[in-house]
């Protein structure tokens, strides 16, 4: 396998050293293609070097053995040899190779870094290789050995189409990197320490146009050249005008779509949404309006006639009698009041909102709002289609309409009205116009039971003690850092205020989390479990505390861990300060600094002392584990008091 | 690598809990909650962890269709996250005309179209929502490089519900591809004509046009159909991950082990261990492990109570920080003990060494016939081994050799109750007579042996090779043997990787469909061109083996991306079944034709 792979490496380097110097490239690759490909073809089962007879098992292992031991003497042999062996090998196959070359080459072959020999003399012809970075010019003047390669070249009939019919479409090669004639040089790939020459093959990025070596050029890419202002280097095009051009692996890998990288479509549809919406808001206003006004007659009316009922009552209690039948004067007015044309005709016979059919029992009744024919369903057995009531309710919920002087006069009157005879100031209306009708008040409602607001409240209070630890953390952080990089004492005093303002948060949440768990918690058999009467938020209150519990736990250890980072930084530089004043002269220690210095000294022999009492008991008691560690530790006790004795100096005990 | 589902899950994380931050508001410092549907329950639990939903004020997580259930709690922001369905969405207007929360956030996880659009912002009422956001996430993240597609099993169309999966699929990574499947499958050929003309339609929507703008050639979504390989679900993996899937199951994430009662959660985000050690091979596995835990022993002995003493103060303390963190390694640690020690009873109860010998012997063709016989013959007689197994056994045999001869020899010895309890039943001797007819085999290992023989392919060599040298202790001398076999999928897509001229026999025949957004930025694509990223998609099935094959061929060549998918995640029991199903089905259609025939006759 790696083999193969060797032979596909210098397979190229033989065609490219061959291509190198004609003028006319894609014959010349085509050309060199047959030369290679014939052999192969020849015998299948055996393959044989055109050169040296010798037998061959594969294709690549042919390339190979020609790289190997035919390639010096090709630049000068080829010249006289190749022309003749290719005429040869010609007559000898005939026509079939030809076919063969012409179905093959149509479909141009192509791989990533696969280095297959073939794939790259195509990409080649694809993008109309010339060589190896020299430009044109340079190209027929300097290069005397190779250019006798023109000839066989020449010699060969242009039989196959060139897929590159459109020579405009040609990559600019002005930056390209000229080898360099005499200086050795090597593969512009990082990890690539080849020398770049003839077998190991001289080929430039066409993207980035540094010189490598034929294995880090087997990428292809599609390129375009750059239009006027865009600099000179060819832009990757990924579009169908994109030609493909070899490249080196970083230009391949800086692509777009890896620079990119993984790309992840959210499609954000808001502001479609909310123009639908507020087109539906707009119908939906435009309606409620009308409603409320056709409410606000009606209440009107209702109140009218109360007020003339109660008084006619004193005179003829059952002056109601009328109330009901289809005579009666208010419903006229109501039918007024929404339009004749709204109001619906008595023949419909199924409800406006459920659909149901009209009988004896489901009778049809007018909403007295938008008129529609609807059923009477106020506990829900179709679909609350519509309901009776007093106009009161409404007025209570919706107390800044603007109503007649009456209503609102008579607005305490009407609320003693007891229940059973309600239905004098009742309205029907359908459940649509009752909730267009409620809407305002519904929006505005915070009435509703909120058995969770204790929970709330206090956990809201943790949630913006989390905010500003949340944003204070990455502040200390960020001055933390600037402080370890730069010795300066400027920043010290930021930090330690950041530092306290940090600690008392931390200690504020804490307490908070505290209390949040002793008013809702309680410990039962070792957990926690909640309190009876919050027990139907019982999740809601588990989460949130073990979401505050992993908050803080979280937070305390980043704290703290910053806060050892400062300590180990002040350390370091009081040594270096130490050691500063060390190296100038010998430390005039400061009365203070004695005192300490002394403190610690007696500390330190006192524990010394404990260390050895610990050393002989446990010897007496045979615990030799324990004496080694103890042992271990009156070392360091010696060491330390030692250092402190030298600081000291004279100044000891 | 442009194609991570690991990126997709965490830039949609950032999209539906983080992002609202940004605004700023006073509101948004709310506790919050999350609807979820059912669908999106699964996405959600195999992608999220709750203590990164903690993390995020998500202290309540509801079904959508549990809204009336809810109280009414004003003072949490709601994010609802849905699949938009008709259910759902009819749903999520019912809770918006009667709302519990104090505002919404609407995120779809696949396009919603415009008259479920219409239908929320007609039931938005109070003017609620906020945001209304498509996310594409329509699958459920296993790996970085694996999906598996949720389709409910009582779905009218499931091609359509399929095609729509894989819509968002290819949505959430911008890819529009060109559409490679399987012209031998019928429902890989119906699932890619569904497939094109979602893509072909939804341009009017513009989300497919333009979605390539950064790569040179186009993306390629390769549909198959795991009947072209009918072995791999077979054969005893031996990495971890499937390992497990085969002797234990994972369902979405979810290890459920025997005697444990708690599930456990495994998933490659939040367990590092889990991570490094998902493609290891068995013998490399127990190695990590072990060393894994001595690493904990060390971390934890430096600093045990005992120690303590006689360490300072600081350190002390700095040891009781660090408390918690060493909870959860003991925990983890403790997990995958439990895991691999199911893992391993598994395996020496049931002979699988011999077993899995045997099984990669007759799968990759390392010994010819006469001499795999006699060992096939003799684990049959071994009364310890379980039926399935004896049975996976003969089914590869007769697939590789097709000797019916040897059949009648084998069931005699799978029904002899000396040697196999309980005796296999109907369907089962059934699918061993029709297996090897079922599935045409036959050339398939023919190409797969040829291709180890051709030496222009590479790529096939290189990994065998690989896991040759890469394993060097002391279990592996059995994994060397264990590992042999190749799944089928790396002979379909090497051509595709890098398609060469020699007519290459490819072991699936591959049509080609291309879109026409595709058509306008490439042109006439040519289908001899190397692809760069590739999308497959096995119908009835992927295996854990086959993801680590993918995961392989992205990590051995940095220019390829591979992602894979699958409508589940087969081991050989669930693929043994859906077999036994597919025979049994098979034979009552005969039986029915052969009913009608004898009615046909009696009436004539």
């Amino acid at each position: 396998m790696s083999q193969s792979q060797d032979s596909s490496d210098t397979g190229l380097t033989a065609e490219n050293s061959k291509t190198d110097k004609d003028s006319e490239p894609p014959q010349s690759s085509q050309s060199v293609e047959l030369s290679n490909q014939k052999p192969k073809r020849t015998s299948s089962a055996t393959l044989q070097c055109p050169i040296c007879n010798e037998a061959m098992i594969s294709i690549h292992q042919l390339n190979r053995h020609i790289d190997d031991t035919h390639v010096e003497s090709a630049d000068t042999q080829k010249g006289r040899e190749d022309p003749s062996s290719k005429l040869t090998t010609n007559e000898i196959v005939g026509n079939d190779i030809k076919s063969w070359i012409k179905k093959k080459l149509p479909a141009e072959p192509t791989s990533l870094f696969s280095p297959g020999k073939r794939k790259t003399i195509n990409l080649d012809l694809l993008d109309g290789n010339r060589g190896f970075g020299l430009s044109d010019s340079l190209n027929d003047a300097s290069k005397s050995p190779r250019s006798k390669e023109q000839l066989p070249m020449e010699l060969l009939p242009l039989k196959s189409v060139s897929p590159r019919n459109s020579r405009t479409n040609e990559i600019t090669r002005s930056h390209w990197r000229q080898p360099s004639i005499n200086g050795a040089l090597s593969c512009s790939h990082p990890s690539c320490k080849r020398t770049l020459n003839i077998k190991n093959g001289i080929v430039n990025c066409r993207k980035c146009g540094n010189l490598f070596c034929n294995e880090h050029t087997h990428c292809k890419v599609r390129l375009r050249n750059p239009e006027p202002g865009e600099g000179k280097l060819p832009l990757y095009d990924c579009t169908a005008n994109g030609v493909w051009c070899r490249s080196c692996e970083t230009c391949y890998l800086n692509k777009p779509d890896f620079v990119a990288g993984v790309e992840v479509t959210v499609n954000d549809v808001t502001v479609q949404f909310q123009q639908k919406r507020s087109e539906f808001i707009d119908t939906k206003t435009l309606r409620r309006i009308k409603i409320q006004k056709r409410f606000i007659k009606n209440a009107n009316l209702i109140t009218e006639r109360f007020v003339a009922n109660s008084r006619a009552s004193f005179w003829n209690g059952f002056s109601l009698s009328a109330f009901n039948s289809k005579n009666d004067p208010l419903i006229a007015q109501q039918k007024q009041l929404v339009g004749s044309d709204n109001w619906q005709d008595d023949s419909i016979t199924h409800c406006a909102i459920c659909f149901t059919n009209f009988n004896f029992l489901i009778r049809k009744h007018h909403c007295r709002l938008c008129g529609r024919l609807v059923c009477n369903d106020p506990d829900g057995e179709r679909m609350y289609c519509s309901i009776l009531l007093p106009i009161t309710s409404f007025i209570e919920k919706l107390p800044t309409l603007n109503y007649a002087n009456l209503v609102k006069q008579n607005l305490p009157k009407m609320l003693e009205v007891p229940p059973e005879s309600q239905d004098r100031i009742s309205l029907r209306c359908c459940v649509d116009c009752k909730n267009d009708l409620l809407h305002s008040w519904k929006v505005s409602d915070e009435l509703r039971q909120e058995s969770d607001r204790e929970i709330f409240t206090i956990y809201n209070g943790i949630l913006v003690l989390k905010n500003t630890i949340s944003t204070l953390l990455p502040r200390y952080r960020k001055l933390v850092e600037e402080i370890s990089q730069s010795d300066a004492d400027a920043d010290r005093l930021d930090l330690n205020k950041a530092r306290l303002r940090l600690m008392s948060a931390l200690k504020d949440f804490e307490g908070a989390s505290t209390r949040f768990r002793t008013q809702f918690l309680k410990l039962q058999d070792g957990k926690l479990c909640i309190k009876n009467e919050y027990s139907n938020h019982k999740q809601l209150v588990l989460n949130m505390y073990q979401s505050t519990i992993m908050f803080l736990q979280d937070n305390l250890e980043t704290f703290k861990s910053l806060n050892a980072k400062i300590q180990e930084n002040e350390k370091k530089t009081i040594e270096k300060m130490e050691a500063g004043v060390q190296q100038t002269e010998r430390p005039r220690l400061t009365k203070r600094e004695v005192r300490e210095k002394r403190e610690k000294l007696m500390v330190m022999k006192e524990q010394a002392f404990i260390v050895e009492n610990l050393i002989d008991s446990a010897t007496k008691q045979r615990k030799f584990d324990e004496i080694d560690l103890l042992l271990g530790n009156k070392n360091e006790l010696a060491k330390e008091i030692a250092v402190l004795e030298e600081e000291l100096g004279d100044e000891g005990f | 690598m442009t194609l991570n589902l690991a990126k997709v899950r965490d830039t949609y994380f950032d999209q539906l809990f983080f992002k609202n931050k940004k605004e700023g508001d006073a509101n948004d410092v709310l506790a919050k909650v999350l609807l979820l549907d059912r669908t999106t329950t699964s996405v959600v639990s195999m992608c999220y962890t709750q203590t990164q939903l903690l993390q995020q004020e998500i202290v309540l997580i509801e079904l959508l269709e549990n809204q009336d259930q809810l109280s009414y709690m004003k003072h949490m922001n709601c994010i609802v996250y849905i699949k938009p369905t008709v259910a759902s969405i009819s749903a999520l207007a019912k809770e918006l005309r009667n709302p519990h929360f104090k505002n919404y956030r609407l995120f779809f996880n696949n396009m919603a179209n415009k008259s479920q659009l219409e239908q929320i912002a007609e039931a938005d009422d109070y003017e609620l929502v906020q945001r209304v956001v498509e996310l594409f996430q329509d699958y459920l993240t296993i790996n970085d490089n694996l999906f598996t597609l949720d389709i409910p099993r009582d779905v009218a169309n499931p091609f359509i519900e399929e095609s729509n999966c894989l819509i968002s699929l290819l949505l959430s990574l911008k890819k529009c591809p060109i559409i490679k499947f399987d012209s031998n499958s019928l429902s890989a050929k119906k699932l890619s004509s569904e497939l094109l003309y979602a893509i072909n339609s939804n341009s009017n929507n513009n989300l497919f046009e333009d979605l390539n703008k950064k790569s040179d050639r186009p993306p390629v979504l390769l549909l198959l159909d795991r009947k072209c390989d009918p072995i791999t679900p077979l054969l005893m993996p031996w990495t971890y991950q499937s390992m497990i899937h085969e002797i234990i199951g994972i369902d979405k994430n979810i290890v459920q082990l025997k005697l444990a009662k708690e599930p456990i959660t495994l998933s490659d985000s939040h367990d590092v261990f889990f991570k490094e050690s998902i493609y290891l091979n068995y013998g490399d596995l127990t190695d990590k492990f072990q060393k894994y835990v001595e690493d904990y022993k060390k971390q934890t002995k430096l600093s045990s109570i005992e120690n303590l003493k006689t360490q300072n103060l600081v350190e002390l303390k700095n040891m009781l920080t660090k408390f918690p963190q060493f909870r959860k390694l003991l925990n983890n640690i403790l997990k995958h003990l439990n895991i691999i020690s199911e893992i391993d009873n598994h395996i020496s109860a049931q002979n699988m060494w011999e077993i899995g010998e045997l099984e990669q012997i007759i799968a990759s063709n390392l010994e010819s016939q006469a001499s795999i016989k006699p060992r096939l013959l003799s684990i049959l007689e071994t009364s310890s081994c379980s039926t399935t197994n004896k049975i996976k056994l003969v089914l590869l045999y007769m697939a590789r050799f097709h000797a019916y001869s040897d059949l009648e020899t084998f069931i005699s010895r799978l029904e002899n109750p000396g040697f196999t309890s309980p005796p296999p039943s109907a369907s089962q001797i059934s699918l061993m007579k029709s297996f090897g007819k079922r599935f045409n085999t036959g050339g398939l290992f023919e190409t797969s042996s040829h291709n180890t023989n051709n030496i222009s392919n590479l790529f096939n060599k290189k990994i065998s090779i690989n896991q040759l040298f890469n394993s060097s202790n002391n279990r592996t001398q059995p994994d060397n043997v264990f590992m042999q076999y190749i799944p089928v999928l790396n002979d379909i897509l090497s051509p595709i990787i890098r398609p060469s001229n020699q007519a290459h026999e490819t072991v699936a025949k591959l049509s080609t469909l291309v879109p026409d957004a595709v058509k306008n930025q490439y042109g006439n694509v040519n289908s001899n061109e190397p692809a760069q990223d590739i999308i497959v998609y096995i119908k009835g099935g992927v295996t854990y083996e086959e993801a680590r094959l993918v995961h392989e061929l992205s990590a051995s060549n940095p220019s390829i991306n591979v992602l894979l998918g699958g409508d589940k995640v087969l081991n050989s029991s669930s693929w043994l079944h859906d077999l036994y199903d597919a025979t049994n089905d098979e034979e009552a259609h005969l039986a029915e034709r052969a009913d009608r025939k004898a009615q046909l006759r009696e009436l004539l």
